[in-house]
């Protein structure tokens, strides 16, 4: 955005209300993050409730980066925004870790991991790309998933089993390095299949960012 | 220039609240009500006779007929009767006029606790028809002859029924809620009944300019008055002494009490400090889970105190209560809400009195304003 553009929006936002997309109340930011965020969304009481929580494991050779833990805010975002498709929270899951992954995507291409069609059918949109196009952050769909299974309604067994994740048809040669991106990670078992069917491929997949980790089951074991 | 959007469902336009999914708006306030409808082809299976084991005072049996009078010309009612004067009762004869001809019956109240505590009740009133609570966790049966329900969960009946009792339409998160308001309405077929103990000139401008009516019911059905509130204007330190004190006090009595804190965090730190000195006491709030627990324990005589937020303030009757209310100025206290505080002293037709002491640093508006309030209830039924 040209400088001249830069200007007229921080203008223009300065004389507007603005409304925490969250809760919805006035946000009374400072010239400062008016300038710096350009067009605020989340209030400072919002902001202060995400939890950044940042893990690294490694699950089969590759590097999981988890952002937060599965709770308080973030999950009730992720709950809103893919299950009751409040899509304007898109923003706001994201907002701290931007900078992250703009970061990773100098170096790696990000790959989001699939839904299924049938899914992104019901919802009227892919939330993991969405998610990343809400901060400007490049990606590239290079998987698609053939099961129906909805995975909250599988219990920890039937999670293990394989969700038809194969590597979209595509010419494109791939030479970058490849980072998936997903929401929640519970059992790793959706990271794997897709890490498998881009490594089949010949592509290189040496790590993934994961928003959520779900450490809330018992005997939950990352295999 | 951009069309103004309605939300269908709860006639949201405030453009804060609206979302653009692919270029079109969604209503952003509404959104976390989604779920399944009730059937609307549901019919009465039991039989819909009242039995009541008491009977009414003179007063109730009043007010109850025209209840049922404006029920039978499909007109609305507001019905302000003061607390324990036995509000659920006065309603008892228009859902079993309604039943009778067949009509779709429900009891919404803003808490969940309270919906839990009527069942019992209503079941036993009509002990031949089915009775359901949907509420939060608990909707996986929308359906029966009356329905006990949270606001929140009128969204599932639209245009549903055919009289629709709301209790403490004055409570949160009822009270300012265009979207709880906006499911009320819209699951309407037939008439409603609201019910307070404090309505708002809001509310009383509301019911008449909706072509309904205002009965008012000042005296408890044991006749007895409400317990007017004392004021102890004490700074912090000698306002915990003075709990202490009354707390062994009643101890020694055997009276249950019950002491208010306006939040959370100062009846934590209040509860630690009592802890030291009076034992068999809890600490409820609403972050408390196990909340439902030490009430039946306080109400089975196994704790005599609880320190509790205003999740207490409605819907509980403990025979003997006693009641406090610490940090009385706090701005969280407002006249309704410690009006509503003391009604819970002097419930019980076997124990008709009970003390209630307003503790804090000065006399506020609000403070001043729940006594004269109660001090007038018992004037105008005709106890002073």
């Amino acid at each position: 955005m040209r400088f001249n553009e830069r200007l007229l929006k921080f203008i223009d936002t300065t004389k507007k209300p603005v409304y925490c997309k969250s809760c919805f109340k006035g946000i009374k930011t400072s010239y400062f993050r008016n300038s710096v965020e350009l067009e605020p969304f989340l209030c400072d009481e919002c902001l202060s409730k995400i939890n950044p929580k940042i893990v690294i494991r490694k699950i089969e050779n590759i590097k999981v980066m988890t952002l937060s833990t599965y709770d308080g805010i973030m999950k009730q975002w992720l709950i809103d925004y893919k299950e009751k498709g409040d899509v304007e929270l898109a923003p706001c899951l994201l907002f701290l870790f931007f900078p992250l992954l703009r970061m990773i995507s100098k170096t790696h291409l990000l790959v989001p991991c699939p839904s299924s069609q049938k899914k992104i059918e019901e919802r009227g949109f892919d939330h993991l790309p969405l998610m990343l196009e809400s901060g400007n952050i490049p990606y590239r769909i290079l998987l698609e998933k053939k099961s129906e299974l909805n995975q909250k309604e599988q219990n920890m067994g039937s999670r293990f089993k394989e969700k038809g994740i194969v590597r979209k048809e595509s010419e494109v040669q791939i030479t970058n390095k490849v980072c998936l991106f997903d929401d929640v990670l519970t059992t790793g078992a959706t990271l794997k299949e897709s890490a498998r069917a881009l490594i089949n491929s010949g592509i290189n997949v040496d790590m993934a960012v994961v928003l959520l980790w779900n450490n809330s089951t018992d005997n939950l074991k990352l295999r | 220039m951009e069309h103004l959007f309605i939300c269908p469902r709860c006639h949201n336009s405030d453009p804060k609240y609206i979302g653009y999914k692919n270029g079109i708006p969604y209503c952003r306030a509404c959104i976390s009500f989604q779920g399944k409808l009730a059937e609307t082809s549901y019919q009465i299976q039991g039989d819909p006779v009242l039995h009541l084991d008491y009977p009414l005072s003179k007063a109730q049996e009043e007010i109850s007929t025209q209840v049922l009078e404006h029920v039978k010309s499909g007109k609305n009612v507001l019905i302000h009767a003061v607390t324990g004067a036995g509000k659920t009762e006065l309603v008892y004869q228009s859902m079993e006029y309604i039943l009778k001809k067949g009509g779709h019956v429900g009891f919404a109240t803003p808490r969940k606790d309270v919906v839990i505590d009527l069942i019992p009740r209503v079941q036993e009133a009509f002990p031949k028809l089915s009775v359901i609570a949907v509420y939060g966790e608990h909707n996986s049966k929308l359906e029966a002859d009356i329905i006990l329900l949270t606001c929140h969960q009128l969204y599932r009946y639209p245009s549903y029924f055919d009289l629709l009792i709301m209790d403490e339409i004055d409570a949160f998160p009822y009270r300012g809620n265009e979207v709880l308001h906006a499911f009320f309405q819209n699951s309407i077929r037939g008439s409603y009944v609201l019910l307070s103990a404090t309505p708002s000139e809001k509310d009383i401008k509301e019911i008449k300019a909706d072509h309904g009516d205002v009965l008012e019911l000042f005296e408890r059905y044991h006749h007895h008055k409400l317990p007017e509130p004392v004021l102890l204007e004490k700074k912090r330190f000698s306002m915990i002494v003075t709990v202490i004190k009354k707390l062994l006090q009643y101890q020694k009595e055997n009276k249950p009490t019950f002491v208010f804190v306006p939040t959370i965090e100062l009846g934590e730190k209040l509860f630690s400090i009592l802890n030291l000195f009076v034992s068999h006491g809890s600490f409820v709030s609403s972050k408390e889970e196990r909340r439902r627990i030490d009430i039946e324990k306080f109400k089975a005589n196994e704790f005599h105190y609880l320190v509790t937020t205003s999740i207490l303030e409605r819907g509980v009757t403990v025979k003997n209560l006693q009641v406090i209310v610490t940090d009385a100025d706090h701005p969280l206290f407002d006249a309704s809400g410690l009006i509503q505080i003391a009604g819970r002293a002097g419930r019980k037709i076997d124990a008709p009195e009970g003390e209630v002491i307003f503790i804090g640093k000065e006399k506020t508006d609000e403070i001043q304003r729940a006594i004269t309030e109660i001090h007038r209830y018992n004037k105008k039924a005709g106890l002073l």
